[in-house]
């Protein structure tokens, strides 16, 4: 009998279609009739529209439609429980928020016809002088409303100030991040096609059903009169998490020009189209008694947001959540300049992470202590914002299990002290740590088909995790079938709801979901092999008979046993199952630690990553090979956080000069060293999906950090604002 | 974004190709990796697209006399698989432009005709004394490199010129071209250094350097080359034609990088493209 298909390291059930070619990205989407669109884009970035010249571009050839604010139909704004956090739609008056905010489509019988139609479109601009700099109006931070999706403004528990004084040891430091932009490999894609009242939508995004509400609510339209489809996204990375404007706009031009309209923005819409990390400031102050244990932590988070929205999603959580200490503060800030709305980005605790990770690095070398083992003497087995127990947490083993793999013990933490011939090399680590669930469930639906096979479906998306996979693998093992024996399908809003794929909330909560389903329908398929006087299980108690390898068997007597097609095939009909979503999911936090090598040439600043050891702890693992994926996925997104990544904002224009991927620095092969990845693979006993926690973004924090300890560790230099560049190791 | 169509030409002599590039508007079109986003972006607005790839003259690298004769489209990924060593300059450049995909686009006469000031190839054509053979319906001119560039993306070709192919005097001696990036792959240069050295008996007969990415055009620095001339090449040399390659750069603050750090790389960059291009003059045999 052969072991479980969960835990094994299956290729991507998906991976066929994606390399041959035959899975079918939005902007493949082929729809009879369709025509382009193509945005005009505001070069100000404040300001309103005080007219626009379209007769030219109306006149140009193969052109269906010239839209602006005064000709555009009216929408309703939807609400933020579509997941549309933008606060207005564009296009629908000529005030102006932030450059390349659309300001006019142009749709035309090709997309040539489009993008020529769309240079003729004139529009004339009021311009006010645009704020973008958060250094520049650090005095305009202000303490928002308090929002579900920011965390608390402020945060406090115990006394700060007596643990603050308390303290034998003590650091005050502050650091900063960038704007930095998700760079998904797909720009987002769209086509929007009428059936007289009903919508069907292909786009690329995280969220079909938080993107079917929101075109209900822009359209006033009832739930069965809209669907969206997405069966495959390119990456999304929190950057196609949000329901953005650029669909409703689409499915509105496409009901004016009685046709379908596709839409698939530039790489350089995408610096303004799909949110960002916006830029913060932290202020951190950490306290510790000689021996290592905090007293106090003193957290100051301050982010951009923008004109419409006051979000802030670099929230500070890790902060409040992973160290034992009985007085922490953390207080969220927000500066509005004329920027578009910033959202999640990869992981949107890297940020508060990153600062909170290096002043603990500063905090060991101000106590002379090594900075394992001073995390060692904070470690909680509780969550301690919560107060209640993680469901479980084997952070000091993955702590152990990484410093004996990378070798940590050779350390001499001196700075300066480690060399090989042709410069410095630095040890650094750092805790990773990300939210898991604390979201609502998901539903599914299942259909156990006469030939004994089954598929499962959810309203969910695959964002490039493993989701097809590691959810066909957890339907086959609770149905007792070979994962050749169920398909899971997503992305279309038509399956039962689900949550954004998003959060690292998608093996919680959809996981949950297939859990049940499929739990249901293999009840129902043994109750049918129990009551069917012909089978070999009939009379036996339910509760002796399990399923494994496409057959229900008798548990205290093995060889007793039937194929589910032969129970199906008796049945003659399908068994059919729905789940509805459950009420939430449990809030659990998924931990690891990372240790990075880097060389740095002492001439020119020059800094080379040369390894990174990487142990997790995300509860059991469903799939090792998606789990390694999703890691080294993360790593690479923290080299590039770390060491490159940095969009550029005109100070005085107020855009992005840095569009492309020339421009804007993500890390290339070449700069990725082998990264070696280890689990501890233990079930969570509290987990409601087979011992797995969420995992998606917790590889993506951390990692930055250590690479800024270890840079230290080679030269002695404390760079706290990303990205550490040589000039700011020389400079410093 | 491209506001007018453009008439594609496609010829197949080099008669036919100057004959095209006198048309008004019109521009040569080798690889494409600068000319096709010049225009998407609306920077350029050729009436014509003259397509050099295809003349025999232009493609392909022979030894002539006593010069390599490379054909102005040959692609860097071609240059970048020969071995010999009286190219190196050049194909260390030629082998790190872009990804492979550009490399097996991009041609020598496209980046010497882009004229960047981060060009990778233009340190070691100027280094290696390269001279470009340019023909128009007035007849025949051959200019050297180092009197190419006029400014940056400037150069002293008129449109109307084609650049057929560049020359390159077969020397004894090792060259060398470095550059400093902050992606170690699929970047620009923000800051290059080429340098060629002759010795003979352990000293240095004959040299050149060039910068790039530190001036408004790629140059030659005279001053640093003759430094080294008559002496081992020893540190102090080195040194001295470090100060050399500082004083006659003037570089900017960019997107790219500061000032203040390609000031400050151009000294060590300097001197490890210096040693490299003397451990290859030492190690290598007269052609």
């Amino acid at each position: 009998m052969s072991a479980s298909v969960v835990g094994r390291a299956v290729s991507r059930v998906e991976g066929v279609a994606k390399v041959t070619g035959a899975a079918r990205y939005a902007a493949d989407t082929e729809v009879t009739g369709v025509t382009h669109a193509v945005l005009v884009k505001s070069t100000i970035a404040r300001g309103r529209v005080t007219g626009i010249d379209t007769a030219k571009a109306t006149a140009a050839p193969g052109v269906l439609g010239v839209f602006t604010h005064q000709n555009m139909p009216r929408l309703t704004v939807p609400g933020p429980q579509t997941m549309f956090l933008k606060g207005f739609l564009p296009v629908q008056d000529g005030e102006i928020r932030y450059s390349g905010q659309p300001v006019a489509i142009v749709v035309a019988g090709t997309l040539e016809q489009a993008r020529y139609a769309a240079t003729l479109v004139k529009p004339a601009y009021d311009a006010e002088t645009p704020q973008v700099s958060l250094a520049a109006n650090m005095d305009l931070a202000y303490l928002p409303e308090p929002h579900p999706m920011s965390g608390p403004p402020v945060y406090t528990r115990g006394d700060v100030a007596a643990g603050l004084e308390s303290a034998d040891v003590k650091v005050a430091a502050e650091y900063s991040t960038p704007l930095q932009h998700h760079n998904a490999m797909e720009p987002t894609a769209m086509v929007a096609a009428w059936d007289g009242d009903r919508l069907t939508v292909h786009a690329s995004t995280q969220g079909v059903g938080d993107l079917q509400r929101s075109l209900m609510a822009a359209f006033g339209l009832p739930g069965e009169s809209v669907r969206v489809v997405c069966p495959y996204l390119g990456g999304g990375f929190g950057g196609k998490a949000l329901s953005w404007p650029e669909p409703i706009l689409v499915a509105a031009v496409a009901r004016q020009v009685r046709r379908p309209v596709k839409l698939v923005l530039t790489r350089a819409d995408s610096y303004t189209a799909s949110g960002h990390r916006a830029e913060t400031r932290h202020s951190l102050q950490v306290g510790a008694t000689r021996d290592g244990r905090l007293t106090a932590i003193d957290h100051t988070l301050t982010q951009q947001v923008s004109r419409t929205d006051e979000l802030m999603f670099n929230n500070p959580g890790q902060t409040r959540v992973i160290y034992a200490c009985p007085n922490v503060r953390t207080t969220q800030r927000a500066v509005r300049l004329d920027l578009p709305i910033a959202n999640f980005t990869r992981s949107p605790e890297a940020s508060g992470g990153h600062a909170l990770e290096s002043a603990l690095d500063e905090l060991a070398y101000a106590l002379n202590m090594d900075p394992v083992e001073l995390r060692l003497r904070n470690w909680s087995a509780t969550n301690q914002e919560t107060g209640h127990p993680h469901g479980s947490n084997h952070l000091r083993e993955c702590y152990r299990r990484g410093a004996q793999r990378f070798g940590w013990a050779r350390r001499d933490p001196r700075p300066g002290s480690m060399r090989d011939r042709d410069g410095l090399i630095g040890w650094g680590m750092a805790t990773a740590a990300h939210a898991s669930g604390g979201v609502p469930g998901a539903g599914a639906d299942l259909v156990i088909k006469e030939d004994g096979t089954a598929r499962i479906r959810s309203a969910t998306q695959d964002v490039g995790t493993g989701t097809y996979t590691v959810m066909t693998q957890i339907g086959a093992d609770v149905l007792g079938l070979p994962l050749r024996g169920v398909e899971f399908a997503l992305g279309d809003s038509a399956f039962p709801r689900s949550v954004v794929a998003a959060a690292s909330t998608t093996v919680p909560s959809v996981g949950e979901a297939v859990v049940r389903a499929a739990t249901q329908g293999r009840d129902r398929l043994i109750a049918l092999a129990v009551a069917d006087s012909k089978s070999p299980l009939h009379g036996l108690d339910p509760k002796r008979v399990a399923a494994r390898d496409g057959h229900l068997f008798d548990t205290e007597r093995p060889s007793r046993r039937i194929a589910h097609r032969e129970v199906m095939r008796r049945h003659g009909k399908p068994i059919e199952v729905v789940v509805s979503p459950a009420a939430f999911t449990p809030r659990r936090f998924s931990v690891g630690a990372y240790f990075a090598e880097v060389h740095v040439d002492p001439g020119i600043g020059r800094i080379r990553l040369r390894r990174v050891v990487g142990v997790f702890d995300p509860g059991r693992v469903i799939n090792p090979k998606t789990a390694r994926s999703q890691v080294i996925g993360g790593a690479i997104w923290c080299v590039g956080i770390a060491l490159t990544e940095h969009t550029l904002v005109d100070p005085y224009l107020g855009r992005v000069l840095t569009p492309n991927l020339s421009g804007y620095l993500l890390p290339v092969n070449a700069d990725v060293p082998d990264i070696e990845v280890d689990f501890i693979d233990r079930p969570d006993p509290s987990s409601p999906a087979l011992g797995a926690r969420g995992f998606g973004e917790v590889p993506s924090t951390g990692l930055t950090a250590a690479i800024g300890n270890a840079v230290y560790h080679a030269t002695g230099v404390r760079v706290r604002d990303l990205p550490i560049t040589p000039e700011k190791v020389i400079k410093s | 974004m491209p506001t007018t169509g453009f008439t594609y030409l496609r010829p197949l002599t080099v008669a036919d190709l100057i004959r095209d590039l006198a048309e008004p508007g019109a521009f040569a079109l080798a690889g494409g990796t600068d000319l096709v986003p010049l225009r998407a972006a609306g920077a350029i607005t050729p009436a014509v697209l003259v397509d050099v790839k295809h003349v025999a003259e232009l493609r392909g690298v022979e030894t002539e006399g006593d010069a390599i004769r490379i054909g102005a489209a040959t692609t860097l990924a071609d240059l970048g698989e020969r071995d010999g060593r009286s190219l190196d300059a050049i194909l260390d450049g030629a082998k790190i432009v872009g990804a492979a995909q550009t490399r097996e686009r991009a041609t020598l006469g496209g980046n010497l005709c882009r004229s960047s000031p981060a060009g990778d190839t233009l340190c070691g054509l100027l280094v290696l004394d390269a001279v470009a053979e340019l023909q128009s319906l007035d007849g025949i001119r051959h200019v050297p490199v180092r009197d190419f560039f006029t400014g940056p993306s400037r150069n002293v070709k008129k449109p109307s010129e084609a650049l057929v192919s560049i020359r390159v005097p077969v020397r004894e001696g090792g060259s060398a071209y470095r550059r400093f990036t902050y992606r170690r792959s699929m970047d620009l240069a923000v800051v290059g250094v080429a340098a060629w050295l002759s010795i003979e008996d352990g000293v240095c007969v004959n040299a050149a350097i060039a910068i790039g990415a530190v001036a408004p055009t790629p140059r030659l620095v005279p001053a640093a080359a003759e430094t080294l001339v008559g002496t081992t090449c020893d540190d102090e040399a080195i040194a001295h034609a470090c100060e050399h390659v500082v004083a006659a750069s003037s570089p900017i603050d960019d997107v790219r990088g500061t000032r203040d750090h390609r000031l400050r790389v151009l000294r060590p960059l300097t001197r490890d493209t210096l040693l490299l291009a003397l451990t290859r003059a030492l190690g290598s045999s007269p052609p």
